[in-house]
């Protein structure tokens, strides 16, 4: 079993993808900004994030820049989860280094195909 | 006067559809806090392919700096609910549509179009000579509306993104700006100027730099930025000389030379600007792009 923190603020979208990572045997925890994300991540064991591009109040690219130079996470795969067009999302993942990206709206078999792929060989990190 | 529709500026009830007896009532923004308007917003953007979620820090913010009046700003109401929303900017002879958005169990039923002939009902009262919005490319029913409501395109703008990456020092030396040159220079730019980059805009923005440069073959070149903790933004740019993309491209390479740790993005410049190329040539990709339209008053 894995922790993933899934940082979204469209509750629907965060408790669709807790829903499926709860079904597939992972725990899963939800930050609905940027700001939460921050707080959660200090002492937690984590094993993957899924992070929303458009928060509230910080974008996901920012957020990303500081949950890897300042929150300790630069060991974590970091997937951004976006309605961008697959190509859009592509060059924006590779340019800001995620390490990978799921689509919205979500498809579970390719949902769960991304994050099988980084669960696999994930250490647990803690601040 | 104006041909359309006018609805009453403050407060009408309108029929949603034929097959409908709901009505939409419309009132004025100001009867509601900044926190009910952030979360009414965020509503209606829940499924946008750019959804640009805010808080209330951003919202206020953003009322703030686009000179948004409340007062003529519109929320559509549905028994008592609100299912949508619409803000006006005003500046001198223009104004401005933004914040358009219909909740999505809601749409296709005439909110926005009651909610966009309220704003423009309310901008003819100011006799106000133009207004303008923008509208995301691919935005099929929206583009519809707007040209229905007798909105014409008036250019295509960038919205363009650089992650933090390190470039050689130029060669060429800086000369930083003070605020009054700042402001000079972005009161004479030359061209068309989306709302959101006017020197309105910018007065009212914290963190403004900008710096000039001058090539050897007798070229110059003027940078005004907005620098925060985590980002640059409002990028604004003119050039002079023989080859102004090579200027550009001088100029960003200094921007990202003493910033080399921030994020950038930079909103609304014209697709036709040849200048682009220098952005895209240091790192710059393009995020989504912008329909620009404008509606003349018809006096």
């Amino acid at each position: 079993m894995a922790k993933v923190m899934i940082i979204e603020d469209v509750e629907d979208s965060a408790n669709l993808a807790k829903k499926i990572l709860t079904k597939h045997g992972h725990e899963a925890c939800i930050a609905a900004n940027g700001e939460e994300a921050l707080q959660f991540v200090c002492g937690e064991e984590i094993n993957l994030i899924l992070l929303d591009l458009g928060l509230p109040d910080v974008d996901g690219q920012t957020l990303l820049g500081m949950l890897r130079r300042n929150y300790g996470m630069d060991k974590v795969p970091i997937i951004v989860c976006t309605a961008w067009p697959p190509e859009t999302a592509k060059k924006m993942a590779e340019a800001y280094g995620f390490d990978g990206y799921i689509s919205k709206p979500y498809k579970v078999t390719e949902f769960m195909g991304v994050v099988n792929e980084f669960l696999s060989n994930s250490p647990p990190q803690r601040k | 006067m104006n041909s359309s529709p006018i609805h009453h500026p403050k407060e009408n009830s309108k029929p949603l559809d034929l097959n409908s007896q709901m009505p939409i009532k419309l009132v004025t923004a100001e009867k509601y806090t900044i926190d009910q308007l952030t979360n009414a917003y965020n509503q209606t953007r829940v499924d946008y392919m750019v959804p640009m979620p805010m808080n209330v820090a951003r919202l206020a913010e953003y009322i703030h700096l686009y000179e948004i009046d409340l007062s003529q700003s519109l929320v559509a109401l549905v028994n008592g609910n609100i299912v949508g929303l619409g803000m006006l900017g005003l500046r001198e002879k223009r104004s401005w549509i933004t914040r358009l958005g219909v909740v999505a169990n809601q749409r296709a039923q005439g909110i926005g179009q009651a909610l966009m002939e309220g704003l423009i009902a309310n901008s003819d009262a100011l006799e106000k000579d133009t207004i303008m919005l923008e509208v995301i490319v691919g935005n099929i029913p929206a583009l519809r509306l707007f040209d229905k409501l007798g909105f014409k395109e008036h250019s295509e703008l960038l919205i363009l993104r650089r992650a933090p990456e390190l470039v050689a020092k130029p060669t060429s030396k800086i000369y930083p700006m003070d605020k009054g040159n700042i402001f000079y220079c972005l009161k004479n730019r030359k061209g068309f100027q989306a709302w959101t980059n006017q020197v309105e805009s910018l007065y009212r923005a914290k963190g403004i730099h900008g710096f000039q440069i001058y090539t050897p073959s007798g070229g110059h070149g003027t940078i005004v930025y907005q620098r925060t903790m985590f980002n640059l933004s409002r990028i604004m740019f003119e050039t002079e000389g023989d080859d102004e993309e090579g200027i550009m491209f001088e100029l960003l390479q200094h921007l990202h030379h003493q910033h080399p740790d921030l994020d950038t993005y930079t909103e609304n410049i014209p697709v036709e600007d040849h200048r682009v190329q220098a952005f895209y040539r240091i790192g710059y990709f393009d995020v989504f792009r912008r329909i620009e339209m404008h509606r003349q008053l018809v006096i």
